[in-house]
C-alpha cells in the first residue's frame, strides 16, 4: 500500500505557488459547525443577559443582611421533632424513596430492552421506548403526585408512584445505553446454541450490564431522596411534608431542624451508595461512574466502560484464581462441581440479603394500600377529563408564556453561574489537576456537601431573607448546580488521556500550562455535554422553585393545581415538555457537531 | 473558547468570590447600624421612591391572580413603576412584609394577622370582591358524603375527618375553631386526615372511604355533587395592605386609588387589558376594610393556639 501512495508526484515546473501557510492542511469548516457555534454563542449571550436581569446584586444582598440577622434571631435555636416521630419520618422517607426508585428500575428493564438498538424487536418499538423515556423525564414529579393523590389513597402510594414514574426516564435511558454497549459475543453464543430470547437476555446481557445498572439505580436513589423534599410541598408524606408544614406555619426552628436532618440523610445516603457500589461492583470509590454516568451515558461511554470492565476483571481475578488452584490440587470432582464459598461470594450473599431486607422493610413502612392498584382504574376517565383539553384558564396566553420565559431565564442564569464556579472547584477536585491530595479531597468534600443541600430548602431560606423574586431561585439553583456540575467536571477531567499531560510535563510545562493545553482541551466536549445536562435539569428545577415563590411558571403550576384547574396544569406541563425537548434536541445536535 | 481566556475567567471568578466574601463581612456592620436607626417614623421604600413593590399570595384556592390591569392602574395613578411578585408561600410574603420589602400586598386575612403579630408595619385598606353586591371573603364549609347520617358538626366526633393542611385557613384553622366550639378536639376527638388540597378533601369525602366528613372551601365544594354541606363559616376576605413606612402623601394616594375602585373605573381610565374576561373573573371592585375586621381571626388564634399566630 505504501509503495503506491508514498512517492510524491515529482515537482513539476515550480510556479510561484501559494505560501506554506496557505498550503498547510486546514480544518474544514462545515456550515453546520458554524451554525452550532453561533447557536451556542447566542445561548451563552442569553445566559449573560439572564444573569444581569435576575436582580442578583451584591449591594442589595449586603443591604438585606439585617433581614438575615433578624430572621435568624427569630428562628432562635433549631429544634427537631420528637425522636420517635423523627425516626418514623426518616424511615418513611427513605422507604418511600427506595420503593419509588425500585419501581422505576423494574419498569425500566422492559423499556430499556425495547429502546436499545441491539435488542429492540423493531423500529416502532424502539421509538415507543424512547418516547416513554423522554416523556416520563419531562413531566414534573410534582404534577404526577398531584394526579396520583386524586386516584389513590392519601399516604405513600401517590409519592412512590410519582417518584417511580418520573425516574423511569433517566433510569431506562441509561439502562438502554448500557445494553447498547455490551460485548455481543456471549449473547450470540447463546443464540447459536439455541437459547431463547429470554435466555439470551438473562445470561448474555444481564451479567454484563448489571454493574452499570446498579450504579444507575443508586445514583437515581440519591436524586430522589433530595427530590422528596419537593414532593412534601405538594403533600407527599415524609420529612418533606413535615418541613413544609413547619415553614408554612412560620415554625422556622423546626423547619430548619428537619432541613438539617434531610441534609444529613442525603449525605449519609451518598456515602452508603458509594460503599454499596464498592462492595457489590468492585468499583473504586473515586466517584467514577456515579454522576458522570448520567451524561457520559448520553455522550461517549465506551472508554469509561472498558476501563471499568478491566477494573472489574482485575478485582474478579484473585477470587477465581485460588478457586481453580485448590480444585486442581485436590482433584475432588464433588468440590469442583460446587461453587466455593469464597470471601467475595459470602460478602455478595450478605449484601444481597441485606438489600432484600431493606426493600422489604421499605415496603412495610410505607403501608401501601394494595387494593388501590385494582380500584383506581375506575377513576381514571373522570380524572383524565379534568386534564384534557388544555386551556389557559383565566390567564392570558402571554402571561403564561412570559412566566415560562422567566423560568428559562432563571435556568440559564443559574447554569452560567454554576458553570463558572464548577470549572474552578471541579478542576481542583480532579486528581490530575489538584496540586495535592488535600486540596482534591477537600474540594470533593465541598461538592458532596453542596449536593447534600436540597435546592428547595436553600430557596426557601433565601426567599425569607431576600424577599420574593427570581434572585433567590437563581442563587439556589446555581448553588445546587455547582455540586452536580463540579463533580461531573472533576470526573471527566480525571478520565482524559494522560499522554498529552505527561508530554507537556516532560517538556517542562508548569501545572497551569498542562491544565490549559492538555486537560481542558480534552475535557471540552464533556464540559459542553455536562452543561447542557445541567441546563435541562435546571429548567425542570426552576419550575419547582417557582412553587415556593422563586419566580417563573412554577407559581402558576401550583396555583392551578391548588385550585384544581387541571386544564391549566396540562397547558403548563406541555410548555415545560416543549422546552425540555428543544433543549434536548439542541444538546444532541451540538454533541454530534462538535464530535 | 481560547484556553487563555478561560483561564483568566477562572482567575477573575476566584477574585470575585473572594471580594464577595469580604464585602459580605464588611457589609454586616454597616447594615446592622442602619437597622438600628430604622424606626417607624422614618420614611422608607421597599426598593426606591420610584417603585412600588406589590406582593401577592392567592387567598382562596379559587384565586387566579392575574391582577396585571390593577397593577397598570396603580402605576398610572401614582406615576410610579410597579414591581409585581406572586407566590404561593405565605411565609415568604410575611417575611418580606416584616422586613419592609413590600410597599403594597394582597394576602389572606390570616397572613395579615400573622404578619402584624410578627412586627410588620402595614395597614389594610380594602378587600377585592369579584361580583357586584358581594361581601369580601369566602366560606369554609363542613361537608359529608351525600346521604350520610351526619347532619351537623357535633356528628363529626370520632369520625375520620379530612382537613386540607395544618396551615390552611379555611381548611384547618376555621374548622378547628368550629369543632372546638362544639367541644370536639380536632386532634384527638376525630381522626384527622390531611388531604393537602381543597379539591382532594372534597373528593375523598365524596368517596366516603378515607374520610367520613371533612372541610373545604366553598368554590371547590360547589364543583362536586357527591357531598352535602352541613355547616359553613365566613372567612374574612383578603386585605390589600399598604406599608406604614411610605410617605404620607403616597399612602393617601394609594388609599384613594385602592379603597373603592371598580372594574369600570379601571376600564374608563384606559388601562390596557382591563376589559377582558380574564380580569373580570378575578376582580369586580374593592371594598374598604379595617384592622377590626380581622378580629375573628385573632379570636381563632387565641382559641386554637395555632402555630402561625405566634408572634
Amino acid at each position: 500500500m505504501s509503495t503506491i501512495t508514498a512517492p510524491a508526484p515529482p515537482p513539476l515546473a515550480p510556479s510561484p505557488g501559494p505560501s506554506i501557510a496557505e498550503r498547510a492542511p486546514k480544518r474544514v469548516i462545515s456550515p453546520e459547525r458554524v451554525a452550532a457555534a453561533s447557536t451556542l454563542l447566542v445561548i451563552v449571550g442569553l445566559a449573560v443577559v439572564a444573569v444581569a436581569e435576575s436582580g442578583i446584586s451584591l449591594p442589595g444582598m449586603i443591604e438585606s443582611w439585617s433581614h438575615a440577622e433578624r430572621f435568624f434571631a427569630r428562628v432562635g435555636s433549631i429544634t427537631f421533632p420528637e425522636p420517635a416521630e423523627l425516626l418514623y419520618l426518616t424511615a418513611l422517607t427513605v422507604g418511600l424513596v427506595l420503593c419509588g426508585t425500585l419501581l422505576a428500575a423494574v419498569i425500566s428493564v422492559p423499556v430499556a430492552y425495547i429502546a436499545a438498538s441491539n435488542t429492540t424487536p423493531g423500529p416502532a418499538w424502539r421509538a415507543a421506548g424512547r418516547f416513554i423515556t423522554v416523556i416520563t423525564r419531562a413531566v414534573p414529579d410534582v404534577v404526577l403526585a398531584m394526579v396520583f393523590v386524586l386516584m389513590f389513597s392519601i399516604g405513600s402510594l401517590p409519592g412512590i408512584l410519582a417518584i417511580g414514574i418520573h425516574s423511569i426516564g433517566m433510569i431506562s435511558k441509561l439502562f438502554a445505553d448500557a445494553i447498547e454497549q455490551i460485548d455481543e459475543g456471549p449473547r450470540m453464543a447463546i443464540r447459536a446454541a439455541g437459547g431463547s430470547k429470554f435466555q439470551q437476555f438473562t445470561s448474555g446481557i444481564l451479567p454484563q450490564v448489571l454493574p452499570s445498572w446498579v450504579a444507575t439505580v443508586l445514583h437515581r436513589n440519591d436524586i430522589n431522596l433530595r427530590g422528596s423534599v419537593v414532593l412534601g410541598y405538594v403533600g407527599v408524606a415524609g420529612l418533606g411534608l413535615e418541613m413544609s408544614y413547619a415553614f408554612k406555619s412560620l415554625n422556622y426552628s423546626l423547619g430548619l431542624g428537619i432541613a438539617l436532618v434531610i441534609f444529613a440523610l442525603c449525605v449519609a445516603m451518598e456515602i452508603v451508595s458509594s460503599v454499596v457500589r464498592r462492595a457489590m461492583l468492585g468499583i473504586q470509590p473515586s466517584g467514577r461512574g456515579l454522576g458522570d454516568r448520567v451524561v457520559r451515558g448520553v455522550t461517549d461511554a465506551r472508554a469509561a466502560r472498558s476501563s471499568r470492565r478491566t477494573d472489574a476483571a482485575r478485582s474478579g481475578a484473585p477470587t477465581s484464581g485460588p478457586g481453580l488452584a485448590s480444585t486442581a490440587a485436590s482433584g475432588d470432582l464433588e468440590a469442583a462441581l460446587r461453587r466455593p464459598w469464597t470471601g467475595s461470594r459470602v460478602r455478595n450473599t450478605v449484601w444481597g440479603w441485606t438489600a432484600v431486607a431493606v426493600v422489604v422493610g421499605s415496603v412495610l413502612i410505607c403501608d401501601i394500600h394494595w387494593g388501590d392498584l385494582v380500584t383506581f382504574w375506575a377513576k381514571v376517565p373522570a380524572i383524565a377529563a379534568q386534564f384534557w383539553p388544555p386551556s389557559f384558564g383565566n390567564y392570558e396566553a402571554s402571561t403564561l408564556v412570559a412566566a415560562m420565559g422567566a423560568t428559562i431565564g432563571i435556568a440559564l442564569a443559574a447554569t452560567l453561574l454554576s458553570f463558572a464556579f464548577s470549572v474552578l472547584i471541579g478542576s481542583l477536585a480532579a486528581r490530575n489537576v489538584a496540586p495535592n491530595g488535600a486540596v482534591r479531597s477537600s474540594m470533593r468534600l465541598v461538592l458532596v456537601i453542596i449536593r447534600g443541600v436540597p435546592e428547595i430548602i436553600l430557596a426557601i431560606v433565601l426567599i425569607v431573607i431576600t424577599g420574593l423574586g427570581s434572585q433567590a431561585g437563581t442563587i439556589a439553583l446555581a448553588f445546587g448546580g455547582i455540586g452536580l456540575l463540579g463533580k461531573l467536571i472533576a470526573d471527566s477531567f480525571e478520565e482524559v488521556a494522560s499522554g498529552p499531560e505527561r508530554a507537556l510535563r516532560a517538556a517542562g510545562a508548569t501545572r497551569g500550562q498542562v491544565y490549559a493545553s492538555a486537560t481542558l482541551p480534552q475535557g471540552r466536549r464533556a464540559l459542553l455535554g455536562h452543561s447542557f445536562y445541567l441546563l435541562d435539569s435546571n429548567i425542570r428545577c426552576a419550575t419547582i422553585l417557582g412553587i415556593v415563590g422563586g419566580g417563573g411558571v412554577g407559581y402558576y403550576l401550583l396555583n392551578a393545581g391548588q385550585g384544581s384547574n387541571y386544564a391549566v396544569v396540562t397547558t403548563i406541563v406541555l410548555m415545560i415538555l416543549a422546552t425540555v425537548l428543544i433543549v434536548e434536541g439542541l444538546a444532541v445536535w451540538m454533541r454530534r457537531v462538535f464530535r | 473558547m481560547s484556553t487563555r481566556f478561560s483561564r483568566s475567567i477562572v482567575a477573575l471568578l476566584g477574585v470575585g468570590a473572594l471580594a464577595a466574601t469580604l464585602a459580605g463581612c464588611s457589609g454586616t456592620a454597616a447594615a446592622g447600624d442602619s437597622a438600628s436607626n430604622d424606626t417607624a417614623d422614618t420614611v422608607s421604600y421597599a426598593v426606591d421612591e420610584n417603585t412600588i413593590v406589590f406582593g401577592v399570595v392567592p387567598d382562596s384556592v379559587d384565586t387566579e391572580t392575574n391582577y396585571q390591569p390593577l397593577m397598570d392602574y396603580i402605576a398610572q395613578e401614582t406615576g410610579k413603576k410597579v414591581d409585581y411578585h406572586e407566590s404561593t408561600d405565605y411565609a415568604a410574603l410575611i417575611e418580606a412584609a416584616v422586613a419592609g420589602k413590600i410597599d403594597v400586598a394582597s394576602f389572606s386575612g390570616f397572613t395579615y394577622v400573622t404578619a402584624k403579630n410578627n412586627g410588620a408595619a402595614i395597614t389594610p385598606i380594602s378587600s377585592i370582591i369579584t361580583a357586584e353586591g358581594q361581601e369580601p371573603g369566602y366560606y369554609s364549609q363542613a361537608i359529608v358524603p351525600t346521604g350520610s347520617d351526619i347532619t351537623d358538626l357535633a356528628g363529626f366526633k370520632g369520625k375520620k375527618v379530612c382537613f386540607v393542611d395544618p396551615s390552611s385557613t379555611s381548611g384547618y384553622l376555621f374548622p378547628s375553631y368550629n369543632l372546638l366550639n362544639e367541644g370536639i378536639d380536632p386532634e384527638t376527638d376525630v381522626t384527622p386526615v390531611f388531604a393537602g388540597k381543597h379539591d382532594v378533601s372534597v373528593t375523598k369525602v365524596g368517596e366516603g372511604v378515607e374520610c367520613e366528613a371533612g372541610f373545604a372551601e366553598d368554590s371547590e365544594v360547589a364543583k362536586s355533587d357527591k357531598v352535602t354541606v352541613v355547616a359553613e363559616t365566613m372567612v374574612p376576605g383578603a386585605p390589600i395592605v399598604v406599608s406604614d413606612t411610605l410617605p404620607e402623601d403616597l399612602k393617601t394616594t394609594l388609599t384613594d386609588v385602592l379603597s373603592e375602585v371598580t372594574i369600570d373605573d379601571i376600564i374608563a381610565s384606559g388601562v390596557k387589558g382591563a376589559d377582558s374576561d380574564g380580569f373580570r373573573s378575578v376582580f369586580y371592585a374593592t371594598s374598604p376594610v379595617d384592622d377590626a375586621y380581622y378580629d375573628t381571626i385573632r379570636d381563632i388564634c387565641e382559641k386554637t393556639n395555632a402555630d402561625q399566630c405566634q408572634g
